[in-house]
């Protein structure tokens, strides 16, 4: 977290006078949380404040050894002042997402945030765009299956295997990691622990019987250490393969989990791609390219 | 604590309060936390200006008589200061309450929370009732978004490196216009002053800090411009036949229509909108997918195919 500037804890400084006003009583906590702070940081801020005034015979007037704050001899400051585009910006992102989300017999909501969009920001508003990574309603029955601790059915798409299957899963935590959510559960049918990326579970909802285990999910591979020569596009491959270490001309080294996945990433490459080792790799690409061939002929 | 940030909060404070314009002799002698010679206040009262204006606070400045221009004055007139955002309903509150959320964590983190500590400092009871909690997330955590931000507030040009095709990196210059967010990825769209056209950047690709160059109001944001639009999917206007195996090819039958069918295979039809794209689609099924035409798609397929295999014997 980088350092609050002078000039961003006057602008707090500013904004908690009237947020004060409208919230008299408010617990330190509380106050802190709204700003996204620490309580000691607030405090700080508050002891800052009770500095300020018109003149250092007329300061603003703040009570809050209770650990609840009031505010007093400060009417010069009690205007909330405008929002600033970062904030706008903000909070335009927020609503679009939000929008996504909705449901269609939820139109008068969405109604509401495309006029508060055009309050908040008339001229900004055309400057931003978000749209979900992941199904918002999907999202909302993964997030209720772990509150409840509930078991919930997926239709999860295998990409590699290109096999889609129905799983009973009792859901532990969502987590993000290079750059995708997942979803971490017991699943019953592979009966272990397994980690799902969220983008492709096509489908989930809940169960409230418990499903008879069907097809057992193939275990993980072991890793192997691959060698490739990038030809073209090689921002491309990068993004593909990730990771990769340098070890000659437009040769890299990197290790794989599962070399169905790259077999299908280096065949789509159409040609920036050419494996170099292990030669048994190497094989099975020429195999399947004339298994494909032979479909034209 | 810092003695700026109470002195510039005291500078605000005397420059609203008053409904008259005050001198800097006035500010100096009145107003707590200007110390030192003469030279010394003159400079940190220029910063101090130069900062409440980085805040968006305007101060204006004005003269005692319009025919003595030596005695300038300054103030903060309040319906400037001040937001006007009275008509904002409690459902509308809630909902910005909720959208504010997106950000737990994320680079705009705090200005997302100043900004709704701020709309709801306006007395508005927010009501949360009926209103689904935000299960996405804006997940970015670099600091490149808020400069590209404050470049697009201030119609500044920015520069910086950018990793091609190639993976090198090239500089460009930009007159920034809007940015988004799709699929997981950021970016950011404007006037690229090298190519002379509107050009979108992934900002992952950007390498090291944006920078920003010259001066503010450097160019106007055409009226028409939509990041909406310009992050919308390709048009897929082109149809093609691709056979596919049964239960095979999930994710190509997302934009297709099985029009036929046998033991074995699908006929289904596909739009698409860059044949490069649907061949790579193709191939990545391997031979769980066949394209029926049209022909120049399976002539290219073809000639890919060998490229391969050349690679690989």
């Amino acid at each position: 977290m980088s350092k609050t500037s002078p000039t961003q804890t006057a602008a707090r400084l500013l904004d908690l006078v009237p947020y004060i006003y409208s919230h008299q009583g408010i617990s330190i906590p509380e106050l802190a949380q709204q700003f996204g702070i620490s309580d000691s940081e607030l405090l700080a801020n508050l002891n800052s404040l009770w500095m300020c005034g018109e003149s250092r015979f007329d300061l603003v007037e703040l009570d809050f050894e209770s650990g609840y704050v009031h505010i007093r001899n400060a009417d010069a400051l009690n205007i909330v002042r405008s929002l600033s585009t970062q904030e706008i910006i903000a909070i335009l992102f927020g609503l679009d997402l939000l929008r996504d989300q909705i449901l269609e017999e939820r139109a008068d909501l969405s109604i509401q945030i495309d006029d508060v969009r055009k309050m908040l920001g008339d001229s900004l508003e055309p400057l931003v765009a978000a749209s979900q990574s992941i199904n918002g309603v999907l999202l909302q029955e993964i997030d209720a299956a772990i509150k409840r601790r509930s078991k919930i059915q997926i239709t999860y798409h295998s990409i590699s295997d290109d096999i889609q299957s129905d799983r009973i899963v009792h859901p532990i935590e969502r987590s993000f990691s290079k750059g995708h959510d997942f979803l971490r559960g017991y699943c019953e049918n592979a009966d272990a622990i397994r980690i799902f990326r969220i983008d492709r579970i096509l489908s989930a909802s809940q169960v409230n019987q418990s499903a008879p285990a069907t097809a057992s999910v193939s275990s993980k591979s072991p890793k192997i250490d691959i060698r490739v020569k990038i030809h073209k596009n090689l921002r491309g491959a990068f993004e593909i393969l990730g990771p990769c270490s340098p070890i000659g001309e437009d040769q890299y080294s990197l290790s794989i989990f599962n070399p169905s996945w790259v077999i299908r990433e280096v065949i789509a490459s159409g040609g920036s791609i050419e494996v170099l080792e292990p030669p048994e790799l190497r094989q099975e690409i020429a195999r399947q390219i004339q298994s494909i061939a032979k479909q034209y002929r | 604590m810092s003695r700026k940030s109470e002195r510039l909060v005291n500078l605000t404070i005397a420059l609203l309060a008053t409904e008259r314009w005050i001198t800097k002799t006035e500010i100096y002698r009145t107003v707590d936390g200007y110390a030192g010679e003469l030279d010394a206040k003159e400079r940190m009262f220029e910063r101090d200006k130069g900062e409440l204006r980085n805040l968006g606070i305007e101060i204006e400045v004005g003269s005692f008589d319009p025919l003595f221009e030596d005695e300038v004055g300054y103030r903060i007139r309040a319906d400037k200061y001040q937001l006007h955002l009275k008509d904002l309903s409690p459902t509308q509150l809630a909902l910005i309450a909720r959208a504010t959320q997106a950000w737990h964590g994320a680079v705009l983190s705090s200005q997302a929370s100043s900004g709704l500590a701020k709309l709801q400092s306006l007395g508005i009871e927010s009501d949360v009732d009926g209103i689904p909690a935000l299960a996405n997330a804006l997940r970015i955590s670099d600091n490149n978004l808020v400069k590209i931000i404050d470049a697009i507030s201030q119609k500044r040009t920015i520069s910086f490196g950018y990793r091609n095709l190639e993976n090198a990196v090239e500089q460009r210059a930009l007159e920034p216009f809007g940015v988004g967010t799709k699929n997981g990825h950021w970016y950011l769209a404007g006037q690229d002053l090298g190519k002379r056209d509107i050009r979108l950047f992934r900002l992952d690709r950007i390498d090291a800090d944006v920078k920003e160059q010259g001066k503010a109001t450097s160019f106007s944001i055409p009226a028409d411009f939509s990041m909406r639009k310009i992050l919308a999917s390709k048009v897929r206007d082109k149809k093609a036949l691709i056979a596919i195996r049964i239960n095979k090819g999930h994710k190509l039958r997302q934009h297709g229509t099985v029009i036929s069918s046998d033991t074995e295979w699908d006929q289904v039809e596909i739009m698409y909108s860059d044949t490069s794209e649907l061949l790579a689609d193709v191939m990545w099924h391997r031979d769980d997918a066949k394209i029926i035409n049209p022909r120049e798609a399976i002539d290219a397929l073809l000639k890919a195919l060998v490229e391969i295999e050349l690679r690989h014997v």
